[in-house]
């Protein structure tokens, strides 16, 4: 017996512990109760009063018409609140299980979204289910709910306005989507977000978010979130509104100078083109153009496919659409009117022209011999034997505008460039995600250059260093063997870097071959559909380039404060109007008895225009199967222009006739709509 | 049962258990105001029920628990198994079982069967030196019930469990270096874990939730939600202790409590602070501390190891509930929602609570005086 006692431990030792433990509960009562209690009765009497965030209605998107493209419709939401009392939690659930039984919940399902809820952090106030409530199951559902409010304690509806766009996929890529907050987007605006709020993801949902003008009350789609004081019963609820000391402030609506019925037209074109220049070039399938007001800069349609429809995003995609927008070689979700550069092609061939007309004395008369074949390799679309500015315009000859192009020198072609806004920022502050292009010279192909070679070099290496940890690895191999091996991978990686460089040496300079390529907007062209389009309105008004703008005006919800967007020029060209209007005859013969006569000749429009049948400079593209990209630029009419175009096909039927189609079709779109 | 054995039992330790389900029927009336089940009455039944567990266990003479060691090892570890299989999932634990109206909670039940077997198997092992191995096996004993309840997942519980381990292994082993070392170091390592991972964010097999639910009473206010989240709870606990002032706003008066979830069963104490003031939460410690200290010395005054060991376990584990819960409703501790015993309008822990005061009021009557 006395064995025992000696594990046990002495009484007085737990006596101590027992005595410790029980007095810090009762310092800490005493600090609480006796201390701070004066503090925590006057918050205890305050804490029935709460303030709570009053959600806003977000902007409308509306085109020039008021036709509405983006808007939000009430959405019944059901919360539980989940601190309410745990007998009242149970009823409450219960009762919401038999209520949405037509919906597929049970009580099963019910207590899963809390937990899920949970996860992500959130407690309190948990939304059950999300109903649409101009569904005629839902409005019956929401109708029920308030019958029978008495049994249902813990829960409450909050109708709240949700994202809806009546148009679908129109104009959808530019229109862009909106989702759920992420911690980043809430990181640094807590005082504007809160972190269950919908945001603006892409396009214009997220560059109009917030769009302040000075000296009036606009402020963005997203609107202000009202501030309400509101008194709490015993139970937690909410018994009486106390104040609205901050109403909430809708966001403003946004009306674009989009015209829908040009923008319909505009994307049934280009679909149809798409569609069937998919049928001769499975490698085809995407494209995108824009129409602009050439006297003011305004957007009047502009598309991009393959198509992106916002309503998709709302709910959250399924996996369908995952795959159909995020695993799509044809990149819906890109913008390809603002954010792809393409090789311009033969649409390059103005500022080729301006700059020998301007700055090279180069006259009209002026005939450079066209053998089919450039310096012996660059080849062009015929012969067309002693060639001049008009005629080489006409027929796109590649040897007429090499020939100008090396009088002038590539310096007076980056500076035309430039100010048709070519390889420079385009001045489109209204949406981000907008690509500047690329403008060839000889300093940008030297830093070019030598990144492509510093990639390569980093690629050589890091393969190498693959390779080498396999052979170590490899247990077949004996040590001298692997060494063996080794040695030789690292000459081969030597040899190959040796190449690089080789390369490099002979490609940093600039060489007359690298304008011949540039004059005819291949080599390292590269220009957004929204450049060919801005440049296109600087010829077609004479030589104004105008900040380009998809904003007609911005109104307040109530209509307070109105904020209407002016034309603003961004500069003028040097190059004078007489040197402009030369080249505009050439483009007035393109659609006549040019390349593009085909397309405009019985169509009766007053056209003038270039085409472009570029390299695309992709991967695995050969020229020999026609792997081309169309382009098209071009306006209307002929003299004092109304509409601007510019027009991509990737891979388009006929090269250069798809976009030219599609210019055609928008411009016929653009009268009927105006002789109405 | 004889009566003589009765008249030996210790009647100030039955009197302050009564006292302190008295107190929790009481309570119920206030806790009860909004409920839609009548509070007072289900309270009332299960005093009832457990006042007659209470009286039918002391009858019972805790050393044939002794020969029952397998069966009752093996029951355990049965409810334990049906619960996982048959149990309702209320807020992502299945630790429920409905029987018409009434819900129990097998986990709180096991804790009995559990204390049981374990005060027997470190009996036999009584010898146990401390050694790393004899430590080792005594731990491996504990395993199964831990993994099951942890697999309900049932955070709450596991601590208890682990509580009672403790309590029962550190009053059993001669040498109570290893077991120190096992039990400090496991929690040392667990806080600078979840301290690395907070700072320096070291990966860690836990959802985010959990972590910020065990640390958030650290500060309430930074719950990612301005205080109206994870840390809603604490902040409407310490607000409603604190306000009850020095004699409480008065019974049936309390406000600020009605502003929390379940302040019927975790947060009854808050009940008692704001209506009681610190006068009567203070009472209500010493209650319960002299509730203890008896529990120790009738540990104290049995000869047989058997008998010391199972209050101990009992000890130990409403210590943990009593610390825990009080600590939880002050932010002196993480929210586990482990009930404050007698006091919490938690059915199973009630009778669970009434029927270890059985065995160990039992005990008491088989003890001797030993004079030194």
């Amino acid at each position: 017996m006395n064995q025992k006692k000696s594990a046990h431990v002495n009484i007085s030792f737990y006596l101590i512990i027992f005595l410790a433990i029980f007095l810090i509960l009762a310092i800490k009562l005493f600090q609480l109760q006796i201390i701070n209690g004066q503090k925590y009765k006057t918050q205890s009497s305050s804490n029935s009063m709460r303030l709570i965030n009053l959600p806003t209605k977000r902007g409308d998107i509306l085109d020039i018409n008021g036709k509405v493209l983006a808007t939000s419709i009430p959405i019944a939401s059901i919360i539980l609140d989940t601190n309410a009392a745990q007998g009242d939690q149970k009823l409450t659930i219960y009762n919401l299980a038999t209520l949405l039984t037509p919906l597929g919940y049970n009580e099963e399902k019910i207590y899963s979204v809390i937990e899920e809820a949970n996860k992500k952090g959130i407690y309190g106030d948990v939304e059950i289910i999300k109903i649409h409530y101009d569904q005629s199951t839902g409005a019956e559902i929401i109708g029920k709910f308030y019958e029978r409010a008495n049994i249902l304690p813990a829960a409450s509806v909050n109708i709240i306005p949700t994202r809806y766009y009546p148009e679908g996929t129109v104009l959808g890529n530019t229109i862009g989507y909106v989702g759920n907050i992420s911690k980043e987007e809430y990181a640094g605006n807590e005082n504007i977000y809160s972190l269950n709020d919908i945001v603006g993801k892409a396009g214009l949902e997220k560059s109009l978010e917030v769009f302040k003008q000075q000296g009036t009350d606009i402020k963005g789609l997203l609107g202000t979130k009202g501030i309400q004081q509101v008194e709490i019963d015993s139970l937690g609820k909410t018994v009486a509104v106390k104040s609205t000391e901050n109403n909430s402030i809708p966001g403003d609506n946004f009306q674009l100078t989009i015209n829908l019925e040009l923008q319909k037209a505009l994307e049934s074109s280009l679909d149809a083109q798409i569609a069937s220049s998919v049928a001769v070039n499975p490698k085809a399938g995407a494209g995108a153009a824009i129409a602009f007001n050439p006297n003011t800069g305004e957007i009047l349609a502009m598309a991009s496919k393959p198509d992106l429809n916002p309503n998709d995003f709302v709910d959250g995609i399924s996996e369908n659409e995952y795959k159909y927008y995020f695993e799509n070689t044809k990149a819906p979700l890109v913008n390809k009117v603002i954010s792809d550069a393409y090789p311009p092609g033969s649409t390059f061939k103005m500022i080729t022209a301006f700059s020998a007309l301007h700055y090279a004395g180069l006259t009209p008369d002026v005939h450079i011999n066209c053998t089919g074949e450039w310096r012996d390799n660059i080849k062009c679309t015929g012969i067309h034997g002693e060639t001049a500015l008009l005629e080489g315009i006409r027929v796109s000859c590649n040897s007429y505008f090499q020939g100008i192009a090396e009088m002038a020198g590539i310096e007076n072609i980056d500076k035309t460039s430039i100010q048709f806004g070519l390889g420079v920022d385009p001045g489109f502050s209204d949406m981000q995600g907008v690509t500047k292009g690329f403008l060839p010279s000889p300093a940008s192909k030297a830093s070019f250059e030598k990144n492509y070679l510093e990639g390569i070099i980093a690629q050589i290496n890091e393969q190498t260093s693959i390779e080498i940890v396999q052979v170590n690895s490899d247990s077949t191999l004996s040590s001298s063997a692997k060494k063996e091996k080794i040695e030789i991978l690292e000459q081969n990686k030597e040899l190959a870097i040796a190449k690089a460089e080789k390369y490099y040496e002979e490609n940093k300079e600039w060489y007359i071959h690298d304008t011949d390529l540039v004059s005819i907007g291949q080599g390292l062209n590269n220009y957004s559909i929204l450049q060919l389009g801005e440049y296109i309105s600087t010829i077609a008004n004479g030589g104004t380039r105008y900040k380009p703008t998809i904003i007609k005006s911005v109104t307040t919800a109530d209509g307070k404060s109105k904020y209407e967007v002016k034309p603003i020029v961004l500069n003028k060209v040097e190059i004078t109007l007489d040197e402009i209007n030369l080249v505009k005859e050439g483009m007035k013969l393109v659609t006549t008895s040019g390349t593009a006569s085909s397309v405009f000749r019985s169509s009766g429009l007053s056209v003038a225009g270039k085409t472009g049948t570029s390299e695309t400079g992709r991967a695995g593209d050969d020229p020999e199967k026609n792997d081309y990209h169309g382009l098209f630029v071009g306006y209307s009419p002929v003299d004092n222009p109304e509409i601007a175009v510019a027009v991509i096909i990737e891979y388009g039927k006929n090269s250069s006739n798809s976009a030219a189609y599609v210019a055609k079709d928008v411009m016929e779109a653009y009268y009927s709509m105006k002789g109405e | 049962m004889n009566r003589d054995l009765w008249k030996k039992a210790d009647w100030i330790f039955l009197a302050l258990t009564l006292g302190l389900a008295l107190m929790g029927f009481i309570l119920s009336f206030s806790t009860g105001q909004g409920l839609t089940d009548n509070l007072v009455l289900k309270t009332g039944i299960y005093i009832a029920l457990g006042m007659l567990g209470l009286f039918f266990i002391a009858s019972i003479d805790y050393n044939k628990y002794k020969e029952i060691e397998k069966p009752l090892y093996f029951i355990m570890i049965l409810i334990l198994v049906l619960v996982l299989i048959f149990g309702k999932e209320i807020y992502g634990a299945k630790n429920w079982i409905y029987i018409g109206p009434f819900s129990i909670q097998p986990s709180e039940f096991s804790k009995i069967f559990f204390i049981l077997v374990y005060a027997n198997y470190l009996t036999r092992h009584y010898e146990n030196d401390g050694s790393f191995k004899n430590i080792f096996s005594a731990l491996l004993y504990a395993v199964p019930p831990l993994i099951l309840i942890l697999l309900e997942p049932d955070m709450g519980t596991t601590l208890v469990f682990i509580a009672i381990i403790f309590g029962m292994l550190f009053s059993s082993t001669y040498n109570k270096k290893y077991l120190a070392i096992i039990f400090f170091g496991a929690l040392g390592i667990i806080v600078l874990w979840i301290f690395l991972h907070l700072t320096i964010g070291l990966p860690i097999p836990l959802d985010e939730y959990q972590i910020q639910r065990f640390t958030v009473f650290l500060n309430p206010y930074k719950d990612g939600q301005n205080g109206l989240g994870a840390g809603y709870n604490i902040i409407q606990a310490t607000i409603a202790v604190g306000s009850g002032g020095l004699s409480g706003k008065g019974f049936l008066n309390g406000t600020q409590v009605n502003l929390l979830p379940v302040k019927e069963s975790d947060f009854a104490f808050s009940v008692v602070g704001e209506e009681f003031g610190f006068i009567g939460s203070l009472v209500l410690i010493i209650v319960f501390f002299l509730f203890l200290l008896k529990a120790l010395k009738i540990a104290h005054e049995c000869l047989d190891h058997y008998g010391y060991l199972v209050t101990i376990g009992f000890i130990s584990m409403f210590l943990f509930h009593i610390v825990e819960n009080i600590g939880m409703n002050l932010s002196l501790m993480p929210v586990t929602g482990i009930p404050l015993p007698f006091i919490s309008a938690a059915g199973s822990n009630l009778l669970v609570s009434f029927i270890a005061c059985g065995i160990i009021l039992n005990i008491s009557m088989q003890r001797t005086k030993v004079i030194f």
